[in-house]
């Protein structure tokens, strides 16, 4: 048992309202920069949606992550030694600033130095590259709340799950549902990105797990922006570097929370320490497709267990960092209460960051009618020529999950690879706390029915006052437990200090320009 | 944000139980005043808007020919607040690059207009230019245009005025006077800027929206 | 003729200078994420085709015996020729594409310097040459070998003799002439990134991970403070 510590994130997806203020903080911090403006190491999605870059869920096109062979040992899909190096004079995959988005600006200076007219001036967008003027064809977030769905939303790549008469029905209005999917870098258990790097300039921190590259031994070669299945690996087009979040680790080490989840306004986001057994990454890899989730978490190791503490402490597992995992939100979201999943494990990456899925309104229902309710109405209501009817009416408070407006089978491409029950859990657990705290507060439903739904779902009173404490109440030390990086130490895990010893500031001292 | 907890309205009114500024100090669902009794208006009711022809935004408008009329609503943006932060660059590359004009998906299959066509959105008032944003979330029928669009940034000229720069959300949209705004003096309902006097219903207005028939900045 | 002296100090200097002060900028700046198509078919046939006329060189000069044992049968002696000349077409052809898509490309102009269009420039010029020779003076891979080999044989030992150099005709001469110039700003482009070209990539795990701090020291009370030096940067 070779006993790691991880710093995971959790994102609660309920409470996600799209704000975007997370990409904000991020972009405002790391990516205000020429080369990375395009660059959105946290942004935000619509589901369903395309995202950014657009499509990036689909690997036949950019073919990232890794993928099982027969034999049960995982490849590269589009990158690694034999393929890395063969295209490494151009790689096929890389996807192009047209996947992403143009940067522009706008000429705000012509309001001011327009010549006099008859007419009011304006700004023209102009590029971010060339300084010319650009049509704007596409953003961060060009498909956000549905914006363009007949392009987007109907091209998602999860909706090849659904059959076309389901697929319809998510675009009707009345049954029209849509949730955000915030994304960072999932920091990686089975990076793709560090086993892409020719150069390997890109690696995972042993402390805490954070997956950085390293900028003065990148050589802009580009295959950890082909091998990142999530696109979360940027190429800066104007230092020639490649870029990632960096989990805020300047922060994180002086005991702040990630900008992101900081300024994160539905307060969605839980940052915590898990203990995992790295010896068996590779099997949790390369598990078979169906088992792969359930590998994934069999990794994580429970950090009350004296065998795994002295295991931990034998490794030089720091005390303090134990007792974070002890008191890890994200151990009780993922492993204690098994509410949270990994997006798209089928990428076996083993990615970092879960999220608990939307419970997404789930009490109406539409069926089609023959048109004989229209006649009923009041011939003064306005009416569209439709007919289908949209139903209120349940016998449950909140209806069933099977009901969801979203199929539980796309949500199972998201979070499961397909893998229906597992996505169900969750939902029903939270379905379950709902129902408890429902009783508890309003009291209008029976006490025994309380207790069976806790019972099915495996949660008792107590779990389940404790997940809606998590998800509700809250406060900032609840919802991030960072361990502490013992500050005193903390110069030395950038640098040796004696390096820069008799001269002032410490790290990169050279202007990422080029001049030849 | 005092204490981990973050400003919510009312809570003086919830908490240390001072009463509403209403006349029963209580707060109303039902309003008893007689104007509103008189006009249906005592409860928070649906009410189907009347047909397009009753407004009257588009009598001069349909005679020069063929279009399609929708309901067009101007409701709160989600990139800036009214007109604060719109020509924000951060905000405008996370809106699109400019606030969209948002059409149903069948609405803008009968219009010709591609998502991310440039789009005039007029009325006999006045006239706004966008982009279509078209999306599966907007019923037949209506289209969204979100309060206070910046007409100087990024903007093209509006054709359908003879290649004059368009106005903002406020250009098409006018106030419809509600009787029962006008009655005042009666506990809650006395005039106060911004909190009591003619309100929202110029939100609702009916427009013509048309693809653009050329770009000019 | 203290050219070729003049070359490789500037080459020696200038790239041990370029990696210490600004080994950050030791690659090649892409601008596939800019553009990608024109790239595939301009950088794909330049940069196979120049590995091969680089190596043919290369070994002509190291074993210039083998070359012309290899070319005393006139059918191998054809086929090096031809094979050389494909590949020479094969850089020309990637070069010209290369300098046009930076020339054509509003986006790939914006990361050009003026060094990547003097060394495009170069390059093209010198595989212009190349190819000239090798049609009008023919069997350059024996007449490499015998006249040629020596003579940059004797710049190694420090002797130079130019004499089998000053007989040779102008386009071969201004050949040799360029490619010591190309030598010599070699530091100075962004050709430096052949330096860097990533072979360790072959032997290492495919993934990495850094401990900043000693794991077993950081423990123990005694050795916390012990100057360990941290494995990264
Ligand atoms: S999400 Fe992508 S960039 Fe981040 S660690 Fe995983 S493979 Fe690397
Ligand atoms: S800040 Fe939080 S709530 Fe807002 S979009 Fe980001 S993750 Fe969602």
């Amino acid at each position: 048992m070779d006993v790691r510590a991880q710093i995971s994130m959790v994102f609660h997806l309920d409470k996600c309202i799209g704000c975007h203020t997370c990409s904000v903080a991020c972009k405002n911090i790391w990516t205000d920069r020429k080369g990375a403006e395009y660059q959105w190491w946290n942004n935000v999605e619509t589901k369903p949606g395309t995202g950014y870059p657009g499509k990036w869920e689909d690997q036949e096109i950019y073919k990232g992550g890794w993928e099982r062979e027969g034999a049960g040992s995982i490849q590269l899909k589009g990158a690694g030694k034999a393929k890395g190096l063969a295209n490494i004079f151009h790689n096929p995959h890389l996807p192009s600033v047209e996947d992403y988005y143009e940067p522009f600006t706008y000429n705000y200076l012509n309001l001011i130095e327009a010549p006099p007219g008859d007419d009011q001036p304006t700004a023209r967008p102009v590029s971010l590259i060339t300084g010319k003027p650009i049509d704007v064809k596409m953003g961060p977030n060009w498909d956000d709340d549905l914006g363009g769905s007949p392009d987007y939303a109907r091209n998602d790549p999860n909706l090849e799950a659904l059959t076309p008469a389901e697929r319809e029905a998510m675009f009707q209005l009345e049954r029209m549902a849509f949730f955000y999917l915030p994304r960072i870098c999932n920091h990686c258990l089975n990076p793709g990105c560090v086993a892409s790097c020719p150069s390997g300039a890109i690696y995972k921190r042993g402390e805490d797990g954070i997956v950085l590259i390293n900028q003065k031994v990148c050589r802009a070669w580009r295959m950890c922006v082909t091998a990142c299945p999530y696109k979360k690996s940027y190429y800066n087009w104007h230092s020639g570097k490649s870029e990632k979040c960096l989990l805020c680790y300047p922060r994180l080490e002086a005991g702040h929370a990630p900008a992101c989840m900081h300024s994160c306004v539905g307060r969605i986001r839980y940052l915590g320490v898990l203990l995992y057994d790295a010896d068996r990454i590779q099997r949790a890899a390369s598990a078979p497709d169906g088992e792969i989730t359930r590998a994934h978490l069999d990794l994580i190791l429970d950090p009350f267990d004296d065998q795994v503490i002295a295991a931990a402490q034998r490794n030089g597992v720091p005390d303090s960092t134990l007792k974070s995992a002890q008191n890890s939100p994200t151990y009780k979201f993922v492993k204690q209460w098994g509410m949270a999943l990994p997006l798209h494990p089928e990428f076996r990456t083993l990615p970092m960051l879960f999220y608990v899925p939307p419970l997404l309104p789930v009490m109406a229902s539409v069926t089609q009618t023959d048109g004989a309710q229209k006649e009923r109405l009041n011939p003064i209501a306005k009416t569209w020529t439709d007919d289908w009817l949209y139903d209120t009416s349940t016998e449950e408070l909140w209806g069933t999950i099977e009901q969801a407006r979203f199929p539980l089978k796309y949500l199972a491409s998201l979070f499961s690879g397909g893998d229906e029950k597992a996505v169900a859990q969750p939902l029903k657990k939270l379905m379950a706390v709902r129902i408890y705290r429902r009783w508890k507060t309003v009291g209008d439903i029976d006490e025994s029915r309380v207790d069976e739904v806790l019972k099915d779902t495996g949660l008792s009173r107590d779990s389940a006052e404790a997940v809606y404490y998590l998800t509700a109440l809250a406060k900032f030390q609840d919802r991030f437990v960072i361990p502490p990086a013992h500050r005193e130490q903390a110069l030395e895990m950038l640098e040796f200090t004696g390096d820069t010893r008799g001269s002032q500031g410490f790290g990169f001292l050279e202007r990422p320009e080029r001049g030849a | 944000m005092t204490d981990g907890r973050a400003y919510a309205a009312y809570t003086y009114n919830v908490e240390r139980l001072v009463p509403w500024r209403t006349l029963t100090g209580r707060q109303h669902f039902y309003l008893d005043h007689e104007l509103y009794l008189a006009y249906g208006e005592y409860l928070p009711t649906y009410k189907p808007s009347p047909r397009p022809e009753a407004y009257g935004d588009l009598r001069e408008t349909l005679k020069s020919g063929e279009a399609m009329a929708l309901n067009c609503l101007t409701p709160h943006g989600k990139w800036h607040i009214h007109s604060t932060y719109m020509e924000n660059h951060r905000m405008l590359t996370l809106s699109r690059g400019c606030e969209p004009c948002w059409l149903s998906e069948a609405d803008a299959a009968k219009l010709g207009i591609q998502d991310n066509d440039w789009v005039e959105v007029y009325n006999d008032h006045g006239v706004y230019c966008a982009r279509a944003a078209v999306s599966s979330r907007i019923p037949r029928g209506v289209c969204i245009v979100y309060h206070v669009p910046e007409r100087t940034v990024g903007i093209p000229k509006s054709q359908v005025r003879g290649n004059r720069r368009a106005g903002g959300h406020n250009s098409f949209t006018r106030i419809h006077l509600k009787p029962n705004y006008l009655c005042g003096g009666y506990g809650q309902f006395s005039y106060h800027f911004n909190y009591w006097g003619p309100i929202a219903p110029q939100r609702d207005t009916h427009v013509i929206v048309k693809k653009m028939t050329k770009v000019i900045f | 003729m203290a050219l070729p002296y003049v070359a490789a100090i500037l080459f020696l200097v200038g790239t041990i200078q370029r990696y210490r002060a600004t080994g950050f900028k030791v690659s090649s700046l892409s601008s596939q994420f800019l553009e990608g198509r024109r790239l595939f078919w301009a950088s794909v046939p330049f940069h196979f085709g120049i590995l091969v006329v680089f190596a043919g060189h290369l070994v002509a000069f190291l074993v210039p015996s083998g070359i012309l044992a290899w070319n005393s049968n006139p059918v191998r002696l054809l086929v090096l020729q031809i094979t050389a000349w494909a590949f020479g077409l094969s850089v020309l052809v990637g070069l010209v594409g290369l300098l046009a898509r930076r020339l054509t490309e509003p986006r790939v102009r914006m990361v050009t310097t003026p060094m990547d269009l003097v060394i495009e420039i170069l390059l093209l010029v010198q595989t212009g040459l190349g190819l000239y020779i090798g049609y009008a003076h023919r069997w350059g891979s024996s007449w490499f070998a015998a006249d040629l080999s020596p003579y940059l044989w004797s710049l190694v030992k420090l002797d130079p003799q130019i004499t089998a150099v000053s007989a040779m005709p102008h386009v071969i001469q201004l050949h040799i002439v360029n490619a010591f110039v190309i030598f010599a700003i070699f530091p100075f482009t962004r050709l430096v990134h052949i330096l860097v070209a990533p072979f360790h990539y072959l032997n290492r795990p495919y993934q990495r991970v850094i401990w900043n701090w000693d794991r077993a020291a950081i423990r123990s009370p005694k050795t916390a403070w012990s100057a360990t030096r941290p494995r990264n940067n």
